[in-house]
């Protein structure tokens, strides 16, 4: 299968760069065969890294320990579900998934593109071109998935073998979530390439009128949405697996994936702004091209190892060369978009500050101003380094000290924008849109501060949550009555049709309410408890309402791993709940030990409860949390799914217009043949 | 006699073991170990802070809470604690840079980017308010009648709606 594996990369190489000079040279020369022909060598790529990927999970299948990539990452008794997650457990291995997703969009670009934006074709099949060579470079010269474990022997030759099982997958990534987390986050990553290639090709074919913007704005959509959906499983799976209680701790590999959901989000408000008034031109290419080199750049902190140290950098090829492709992309783009400057002039006019395009300005630099603090936080150690000679930390509490400030400004914006109109909002609609958000806002501040809360950020964040929902109520309701007054019908059924009318505004809405959500979970945070004990059966600990007896301590073993389990008794106000059974697993092939949580989890709060290990006085140490509302952060990243999908079902208003346009070119084409006839 | 189970645990999972680490009763010095624990890294190589590291018998963890409860209950400040641990390990071992010298420089950055911005952006906002006066008064309609313009807004209005 190596074979496969191997002739798969070496010719989708080929096919790749065949692809970049014929679109190319097709474009310049006018012929569309070549085009054509390129994009049948980027089908072709697809078929190819297909079989790639198929051969290299062929060999985790068949456990064939000769490749170094299947002996690191897979050993015998691993269960067949967590051998399709060794694929992206390693780094060659990931990168060939990373690079087949990014080979498959291209070519579902190109299908979807056959008959339309024929000027931009050739130049977005280049760019895609240009990042797989790239990528496939890396996977075959630099990171080989397909490598064999060879010895020398006495007389200087090479000899394949095998070891008898292999290290097996590493424990912490043997979660369900694991298997669907990875995939979900690099079609996220991944697919920016479209949007991305998409205004580079306007660029450079100076066609930067509406028309690229328009045939991205779903594939941008789809990545942000797939890149969040990523970021809320990682989440998931850090708080249900990792055992420390959290579900966030602004690592690295957290904040790569953040980094462009924050700009990408920036841009689908931007956006906005240039499909209705045409301004903002070259923000919206230049946050195109930032999400994605942030993408790249994520990849590259992620997978490189400069973030934990600086001299990873000097002792690795893939740091140099991926850092290289990254530059000489960020340099190509902003000499692309400054020699375009003249042809991305805007119709920059603005009626009033107190408007949604001003509003939508400052949500963009609050969300630009998230994303550089979260990437200066990461770099900060790298800097300091090499500039001071010492390493420091940056750890949770210097992102949220900045962080929590922006974010609940942002949330501010979040119910502001909506209720300013587009161009100018006069004092008196002001006025009628904000009195029941702000008042409902500022009943809450009362009645959390005459109940006892103290936090500061919490409080704020609970007060605004409140604003923002009665702003998204409101719009529902006030679009609901309009409705029933133009169409009649009853109140559920005008709330389906002015949603349906203009998806993307309401299923917005729906958005913001999803973020919201998870800003109350996060707020929850603020007052997390925990405690510690060690425990002989018949102890307990309490920790606010609840009370953890231990029971009994089991054991036993599966063909992966042995587990041990402490058995507790859980009681809310002298209330039986259950018995939890904590445990620890020790995982034979990897010889890792990790923690399985078991929750009790309610609306209001979850009782975490971790078993994390035997004392030296045969003594359990239990450790108990206490972390409120934090099922809200789960609701509230489902609601912002159903929330895009709503986005993504297209208008009514759209798909009127679609069919009137279809009706007049019908029209045309029988005038046309009416008057050859005559 | 021992259960089995802890038999097992000590034939197949040593990493589990670790000497036993009395808590902090007084809820003060709870709290005060708390922010000491947020404060610190733990040194492991897990990259996590010092209070969220879940490695049982961590090298690094274990001493340094045990030792972070003997210093509290000796008296000491969180300041002479935190001194204490850069003497031993640097910089490194806080989790957030210092706020003086050159690590300052980490705290202000992004709020300097910030301010950029805003001032940038009211900068843009300030030129296309001009520009939109300037082609008001161009503009051949520029006399409409009050009630032209009502008109005009309210239509607007339930276009947007």
């Amino acid at each position: 299968m190596n074979h496969l594996g191997n002739f798969s990369l070496m010719a989708i190489f080929v096919l790749a760069a065949y692809a970049v000079a014929a679109s190319l040279l097709g474009a310049r020369k006018g012929r569309p065969g070549l085009v054509v022909s390129a994009e049948r060598s980027i089908l072709a790529c697809a078929a190819l890294s297909t079989a790639a990927v198929f051969s290299l999970v062929t060999l985790l299948f068949r456990s064939d320990f000769r490749f170094e990539y299947v002996a690191n990452y897979s050993n015998r008794d691993l269960p067949t579900f967590y051998r399709i997650a060794a694929l992206w457990a390693g780094n060659d291995g990931s990168l060939l998934f990373w690079s087949w997703l990014l080979i498959v969009f291209s070519a579902a670009a190109v299908l979807i593109n056959r008959k339309q934006n024929r000027e931009l074709m050739p130049y977005v099949v280049a760019t895609l071109g240009v990042i797989i060579l790239f990528f496939t470079y890396m996977n075959y010269w630099v990171c080989n998935p397909f490598e064999q474990l060879a010895v020398v022997t006495a007389s200087g030759a090479h000899q394949v073998f095998a070891p008898a099982d292999g290290r097996g997958l590493n424990p912490l990534l043997q979660h369900p979530i694991m298997v669907i987390h990875p995939p979900i986050l690099y079609t996220g990553y991944v697919s920016f390439a479209i949007p991305f290639a998409f205004c580079v090709a306007a660029l450079l074919s100076r066609q930067l009128g509406a028309e690229w913007i328009t045939s991205t704005r779903r594939w941008t959509l789809f990545a942000w949405f797939f890149l969040g959906t990523g970021v809320i499983l990682g989440g998931r799976w850090a708080y249900v697996e990792l055992g420390w209680g959290g579900y966030w701790a602004w690592d690295p590999v957290e904040n790569a994936s953040l980094m462009p959901w924050l700009t990408a989000t920036a841009y689908l408000h931007s956006v906005m702004i240039q499909e209705r008034k045409g301004m903002l031109k070259v923000w919206n290419v230049s946050l195109v091209i930032t999400t994605y080199l942030l993408c790249i750049l994520g990849t590259y902190l992620t997978r490189s190892g400069i973030v934990s140290s600086v001299h990873a950098f000097a002792e690795s090829d893939f740091a140099k060369i991926f850092l290289a492709f990254i530059i000489v992309a960020a340099a190509f783009c902003a000499w692309l978009v400054i020699s375009r400057l003249p042809l991305l002039k805007s119709d920059n006019e603005l009626d009033s500050l107190a408007s949604r395009e001003s509003s939508f300005l400052f949500n963009n630099l609050l969300f630009l101003a998230a994303c550089f603090a979260v990437l200066w936080g990461t770099l900060f150690p790298v800097f300091s380094e090499a500039i001071q000679g010492e390493r420091v930390s940056v750890g949770p509490p210097f992102f949220n000290k900045i962080n929590v400030p922006i974010g609940l400004l942002l949330l501010f914006l979040t119910g502001v924008g909506p209720l300013l109109a587009w161009r100018k909002s006069s004092l008196d609609s002001l006025r009628r849109n904000f009195l029941w958000p702000a008042a409902s806002g500022l009943v809450t501040g009362g009645v959390l501060l005459a109940f006892g809360m103290r936090h500061f950020y919490a409080t704020v964040c609970y007060m605004l949550s409140v604003f923002v929902v009665a702003t998204i109520v409101q719009e529902f309701h006030k679009g609901t009555v309009a409705r029933r007054l133009h169409r009649g019908g009853n109140y559920l059924s005008a709330l389906v049709d002015l949603t349906l009318v203009n998806t993307r505004r309401y299923g917005g809405y729906v958005v913001h309410l999803g973020m919201v959500l998870i800003f109350i979970g996060i707020a929850g945070s603020a007052f997390n408890v925990d405690r510690q004990a060690d425990l002989l059966p018949g102890d307990s600990l309490s920790v606010g309402d609840y009370s953890v007896k231990l029971l009994r301590i089991e054991d036993g073993k599966t063909p992966n791993y042995d587990w041990v389990a402490t058995v507790l008794e859980v009681r809310k106000n002298g209330e039986l709940l259950g018995e939890y059974d904590p445990q620890k697993h020790f995982y034979r092939a990897s010889e890792q030990p990790t923690s399985e949580v078991r929750r009790y989890s309610t609306f209001r709060e979850d009782l975490y409860l971790v078993f994390s290990g035997m004392t030296e006085e045969d003594k359990a140490t239990v450790q108990v949390y206490l972390n409120p509302l934090v099922r809200w952060v789960w609701i509230g990243g489902i609601v912002m799914f159903l929330g895009t999908i709503v986005i993504m079902v297209p208008n009514k208003r759209e798909l009127k217009l679609v069919r009137q346009r279809e009706a007049e070119a019908r029209m045309r084409e029988e005038k046309a043949l009416r008057d050859e006839v005559a | 006699m021992v259960p089995r189970p802890l038999l097992l645990a000590v034939a197949l999972v040593p990493l589990l073991f670790s000497p036993a680490h009395p808590t902090p009763q007084d809820p003060a010095l709870e709290a005060q170990f708390g922010e000491i624990a947020d404060s610190l890294m733990c040194q492991c190589g897990c990259n996590k802070m010092l209070s969220i590291c879940d490695m049982q018998g961590c090298h690094s963890a274990t001493p340094m809470r045990a030792e972070i409860k003997e210093k509290l209950a000796a008296g000491q400040s969180k300041e002479t604690i935190l001194a204490g641990f850069v003497d031993r390990y640097g910089l490194i071992v806080l989790s957030a840079p210092p706020a003086t010298g050159f690590h300052l420089s980490a705290w202000i950055m992004p709020f300097v980017a910030l301010a950029v911005g805003a001032w940038i952006a009211k900068k843009v906002l300030g030129s296309w308010k001009r520009q939109t006066v300037r082609s008001d008064a161009r503009a051949p309609d520029a006399n409409i009648s009050a009630e032209q313009q009502a008109r005009i807004e309210r239509d607007l209005r339930d276009f947007e709606a």
